[in-house]
């Protein structure tokens, strides 16, 4: 039963970047200095770690993707 | 990764309709004013009346058999009418000259339905005096009601009016003329009926209060019947609407608040005390103001009570406070709020400019790397992704990157909310015309049908429009060429490239102009500087799966 919400819950979030991925992020300008892209990346983290950890991950790379970074290839490990 | 036609057509339904009918829900919830209702005029003011036995609305609180002649008794400064209930020495309607609602008439701030329910009625001092009428004495420009009941008590309340203010001031004198020492406690109401201005506007009614230095604020919504809150100070408590104030800082010793809903959906708020003593032949005075006209920062600040602080809430409220100094200083110099705003959006564009590219110079360094990354794009014609991976690792061994970061991009999403919700709130904004313009706290009405068009109304609103369209060109300008995708996704691209402009058309259709203004700005801007500034290979990255 909580395994099967937390595939939901997954989904839900992989969904909600995926929309915001093709529909929103056209809508400004490209800033991110890593490849894959942060919402690429969190989605593909969300995937394969799970919400908790997927989001963590996701987190912190949002922090590193700063003009301070070097940025580069950066993939879900 | 793929998907069989079909399969990705019907995602593309599901994803759509999913934004369809969630967007509105998710914007209302997090921005009430976008709530797209039919317009409601607030409803007309009552008739004036003079005499409290013409309204023929029963008072629980003055015996049946008492004929009390509860004239009403008016005062009026350049800012304000403060119509007094005389028999309970209490105010029951505050009227402001100086601000208008849509059909032309002064606004009404405060009106109660009873004289009970009016503006620093008190209560609980004892049964008695809650009973006995009032006596009014002109006392020069001030206001002196007076009541004396059977067991002693004399109350007193003095009404001291500031011109060139919105402020009331109210000293409440208690006087025990018998032998013994008495503990007193009383309530006092100290707001009563704002109105919500429209049916779309009622989301922004919300009591705010300092209740021992912690502002805290409650929406109408969540007011059912009767709320109470205490603590051991109230420092001022303030009832408001989108524009407007009412706004009461108590004595020392008022340590709680009740609010309730009175009869016709208004909101009342009282404060009660803790208990005092006043001794035999003594008195106790207490002073109260009331600032009651528009949320203008610098004009509650003026009264230096703190009481400015009900404005601007939380995070993005400090932001807002700012950002609406900054607007104002552009106001100044421009001396119009339609250009200020303009004048704004610029300003932050040319803020936010070097810190999204950390500047030009970047730029000119990728020029020189522009041939690798061309040779890059040739050698790997098939296959984008490793053509973006590539790229990415030249920017890294150059030690360039042309990309400010999505972390800079995150942070500047409170400033956009905080813009919203000076836009939305300001209302410096009413009334203000630009170009076309009337009003920028409404839709820009180019023009008005006799009919109603379904979707839209009866009005027809330009800039909503030119925004969909500017937004239509940002996503055409930079999304990839056709011919680097197949042809179902360039097809699927062109259809969501006219799909959310047409959304964000609809949902901006019915918001204040000055705030669509904002945005379409800020749209040309952002294409503007994509054509100016950036490299259209740059865009490639992002979009090319």
């Amino acid at each position: 039963m909580i395994k099967k919400a937390a595939i939901y819950f997954k989904k839900l979030l992989v969904l909600l970047i995926n929309i915001y991925r093709n529909y929103l992020s056209g809508y400004k300008l490209r800033c991110c200095r890593y490849y894959p892209s942060c919402s690429e990346y969190a989605a593909e983290a969300i995937e394969k770690k799970g919400a908790a950890k997927g989001l963590l991950l996701s987190v912190f790379r949002i922090i590193r993707c700063n003009p301070f970074s070097k940025g580069g290839y950066d993939p879900v490990k | 990764m793929t998907m069989n036609t079909e399969k990705r057509a019907l995602l593309a339904i599901v994803i759509s309709m999913f934004i369809v009918m969630f967007t509105p829900f998710v914007l209302t919830k997090f921005f009430p004013g976008l709530k797209q209702q039919p317009k409601v005029q607030q409803p007309a003011a009552a008739p004036v009346t003079t005499d409290r036995a013409a309204t023929g609305a029963p008072e629980a609180v003055q015996p049946a058999a008492q004929v009390i002649d509860d004239k009403s008794i008016v005062f009026e400064t350049d800012e304000y009418k403060v119509e007094f209930s005389g028999s309970c020495g209490a105010i029951r309607r505050i009227t402001l000259k100086k601000f208008n609602d849509p059909k032309g008439l002064p606004i009404v701030i405060a009106e109660t339905p009873g004289s009970v329910d009016a503006i620093f009625y008190t209560s609980g001092l004892s049964k008695d005096t809650d009973r006995t009428p009032f006596t009014y004495t002109a006392k020069g420009d001030r206001a002196v009601f007076a009541a004396k009941s059977s067991d002693g008590m004399l109350v007193e309340k003095e009404y001291i009016f500031q011109p060139g203010r919105y402020a009331i001031e109210l000293k409440q004198t208690i006087t025990n003329s018998s032998s013994q020492s008495r503990p007193l406690k009383y309530s006092i109401v100290t707001s009563s009926g704002i109105p919500d201005l429209s049916k779309q506007d009622e989301v922004y009614v919300e009591i705010v209060r300092d209740i021992d230095g912690k502002i805290v604020n409650t929406n109408k919504k969540a007011i059912k019947t009767e709320t109470s809150w205490d603590g051991r100070q109230v420092n001022w408590l303030s009832l408001k609407n989108k524009y407007f104030s009412l706004i009461t800082k108590p004595p020392v010793f008022f340590t709680g608040i009740t609010s309730k809903k009175l009869q016709g959906n208004g909101l009342q708020t009282k404060m009660s005390s803790a208990e005092f003593t006043v001794g035999p032949n003594a008195s106790a005075t207490h002073n109260f103001m009331l600032y009651a006209g528009p949320s203008d920062y610098d004009k509650i600040a003026s009264l230096k009570m703190g009481m400015e602080n009900s404005l601007y809430l939380g995070f993005t409220g400090s932001i807002g406070k700012i950002l609406f100094v900054v607007l104002k200083f552009f106001n100044g110099l421009v001396k119009n709020w339609g250009l200020a705003i303009i004048a704004l959006t610029v300003f932050i564009n040319i803020l936010l400019f070097p810190l999204t590219f950390k500047g030009i110079k970047a730029m000119k360094q990728m020029q020189a790397l522009q041939p690798k990354i061309e040779a890059l794009r040739k050698a790997n014609k098939d296959n984008p992704q490793k053509t973006n991976k590539e790229v990415m690792e030249l920017y890294k061994k150059y030690k360039i990157n042309p990309m400010g970061g999505c972390l800079p991009m995150l942070l500047q999403m409170p400033v956009f909310f905080a813009l919203y919700q000076v836009l939305m709130r300001s209302h410096e904004l009413r009334g203000a015309p630009f170009l076309w313009i009337k009003d920028l706290s409404q839709p820009d009405r180019l023009m008005t049908f006799k009919g109603s068009i379904p979707l839209l109304g009866s009005d027809l609103n330009i800039l909503p429009l030119l925004m969909a369209v500017a937004m239509f060109f940002q996503q055409k300008l930079s999304a990839p060429p056709a011919a680097s995708q197949n042809d179902q996704m360039a097809q699927q691209q062109k259809m969501m490239g006219v799909m959310m402009p047409v959304l964000f058309g609809f949902l901006f259709y019915g918001l204040p102009s000055g705030l669509v203004m904002y945005w379409l700005t800020n749209t040309v801007l952002t294409v503007a500087e994509q054509e100016l500034f950036l490299k259209k290979e740059m865009f490639h990255v992002e979009h090319s799966e």
